[in-house]
């Protein structure tokens, strides 16, 4: 599903983000991304989204070499990659099901099907009583409920979650990673970047660790460290 | 481009909602510059008009009594042909000038009907060999008490003065104008510029889940052309009264020398064509370029 071969980012100043990392990563799998905070998982999970392009080496993404996509294709991209973010990113001035509408009007999706899938979606992320609520009105965890919804409704290939509990408390946290737990059991390839030990630790997937842009660990069924 | 043009127009509509001062600001803007712009180039149409019996060299001419008897025209007529002075002149019978009148006034249907063949004073369209302004207004005055006259008007400098002075004011125009529409492009162009870093969130969650650059883009491309072409297309107002101000300098003039210092009105609405035409493309091209500059899909 994803494979990257000899992946390098440098950014300006020779800040290296990553260094010839080399791995694979399966269609179903659930991977944690761990290491300290300029390990380069962001960059990472950027490289992946095509947001960023790689200095060196080639990354394929459902079998495509992603280097090679021509500027108005990497929408095409994106819809088979749903994110998720540690500030949620929720639109402000649109309800709870207007954002996760949101994802499907900006890439045109008939009415009829936004009109049978968000509220289906929102069912599954336990926000159904929650749809004509602003973001505002939302607890920390019901927002990023909101963020999973948006990221998931176009059923995407791959799930990129970064630092999804990096804002919550332990209990919302544990109620976030059973979401994500569920969606990965539905077919959907999830990589998600953490320093929450106690997640990583219990969940017991396998876990890549980078390390000052270096590829330090790669350990199925793994722990934290 | 996969969109609707529902979902469209919405978010224009955020787009503008959120920052409609900044969009009426700047439309008002683009409008002094169009109407600066249009101006000029109706105050041209006018003097272009008003001047026209002046072309070719002619320097005065003389109007007959409309009753002027083939006798006392034949007598004019002798006299031009007999003096040294006068290089060529034309003659403008009542038909002739009945048909320059309905042209002149071919938008005032109530002047146009008042007048007959009948009215029409027969006129020479004198060109001397000298165009000096002493010369001509010696010429000028041999003819004003000659029977069946009804009236001299020469050119002289007056006419002249005019053409200078609108040719002047015209480049003024020009130059104000042409200095108003950068400022209104760089105007439109931070306009959208500001309402790209407003929409920052919703941009960046549409690139996220793979909304197309179109999509994404054309809203802004949208709003930026729609205040070059609303700021165009209301100064079509503008453009009618500074007409009708031109018109009554002219009828100040006591009908003789400006007596048409008017842009027909299908000039007019040429005009404003081409500057609700031009203030769309301005519109468009500094929003292009603001969107290529901070809008990174």
């Amino acid at each position: 599903m994803i494979k990257l071969e000899n992946v390098s980012k440098i950014y300006k100043g020779d800040v290296v983000a990553l260094r010839n990392i080399t791995c694979e990563i399966q269609k179903g799998e659930f991977v944690f991304l761990v290491g300290p905070s300029g390990s380069g998982k962001s960059t990472f999970m950027r490289l992946l989204n095509k947001e960023e392009n790689p200095d060196n080496g080639v990354i394929y993404v459902a079998g495509k070499d992603i280097g090679r996509l021509s500027g108005w294709r990497v929408p095409f991209l994106r819809r088979n990659i749903g994110c998720i973010f540690q500030d949620f990113k929720l639109l402000d001035n649109r309800t709870v099901s207007q954002n996760v509408a949101f994802a499907l009007e900006v890439i045109g999706r008939p009415r009829h099907v936004i009109s049978t899938q968000v509220p289906a979606i929102l069912e599954l992320v336990g926000l159904s009583k929650k749809a004509d609520n602003y973001p505002e009105e939302l607890s920390g965890g019901e927002q990023q409920r909101v963020s999973i919804a948006r990221a998931f409704v176009n059923r995407p290939l791959i799930l990129l979650a970064d630092e999804p509990t990096g804002n919550l408390d332990p209990a919302t946290s544990v109620g976030i990673m059973k979401l994500l737990d569920r969606i990965n059991k539905t077919g959907t390839t999830v990589v998600m970047a953490t320093h929450d030990r106690g997640i990583v630790d219990t969940m017991r997937k396998r876990v890549i660790e980078l390390d000052s842009g270096n590829l330090a660990r790669d350990q199925a069924r793994g722990v934290y460290e | 481009m996969n969109f609707r043009i529902g979902n469209l127009f919405r978010e224009l509509s955020y787009s503008l909602r959120r920052s409609f001062s900044l969009f009426v600001g700047t439309l008002l803007t683009i409008l002094i510059s169009m109407a600066v712009l249009g101006a000029g180039l109706v105050l041209s149409a006018a003097v272009e008009t008003a001047t026209d019996r002046w072309k070719d060299g002619v320097e005065f001419i003389v109007f007959l009594n409309p009753d002027a008897s083939e006798a006392e025209t034949s007598s004019v007529t002798n006299k031009l042909n007999a003096s040294p002075e006068i290089n060529r002149f034309t003659f403008v019978d009542k038909e002739a000038a009945f048909v320059e009148f309905q042209s002149m006034f071919r938008d005032s249907d109530q002047i146009r009907e008042s007048v007959a063949i009948a009215d029409m004073p027969p006129s020479f369209r004198i060109v001397p060999e000298s165009p000096e302004a002493d010369i001509v207004e010696t010429l000028a005055d041999g003819f004003r008490d000659d029977p069946g006259v009804f009236e001299v008007v020469a050119a002289v400098d007056t006419i002249k003065d005019i053409e200078n002075g609108s040719a002047r004011i015209n480049r003024i125009f020009l130059i104000v104008g042409l200095g108003l529409l950068v400022s209104a492009l760089l105007l439109v162009y931070n306009t959208i510029r500001t309402t790209i870093f407003a929409r920052r969130r919703e941009v960046e969650v549409m690139r996220l889940v793979g909304a197309s650059n179109w999509y994404i883009r054309l809203p802004f491309m949208i709003e930026g052309t729609l205040q070059g072409l609303l700021g165009g297309a209301i100064t079509l107002p503008i453009l009618r009264l500074w007409n009708n101000v031109l018109s009554d300098i002219g009828s100040g003039d006591g009908l003789a020398l400006l007596a048409d210092l008017r842009a027909p009105d299908q000039t007019v609405l040429l005009i404003w064509l081409l500057m609700t035409a031009l203030g769309a493309i301005i519109g468009m091209v500094a929003s292009v370029i603001a969107l290529s500059r901070f809008l990174d899909v």
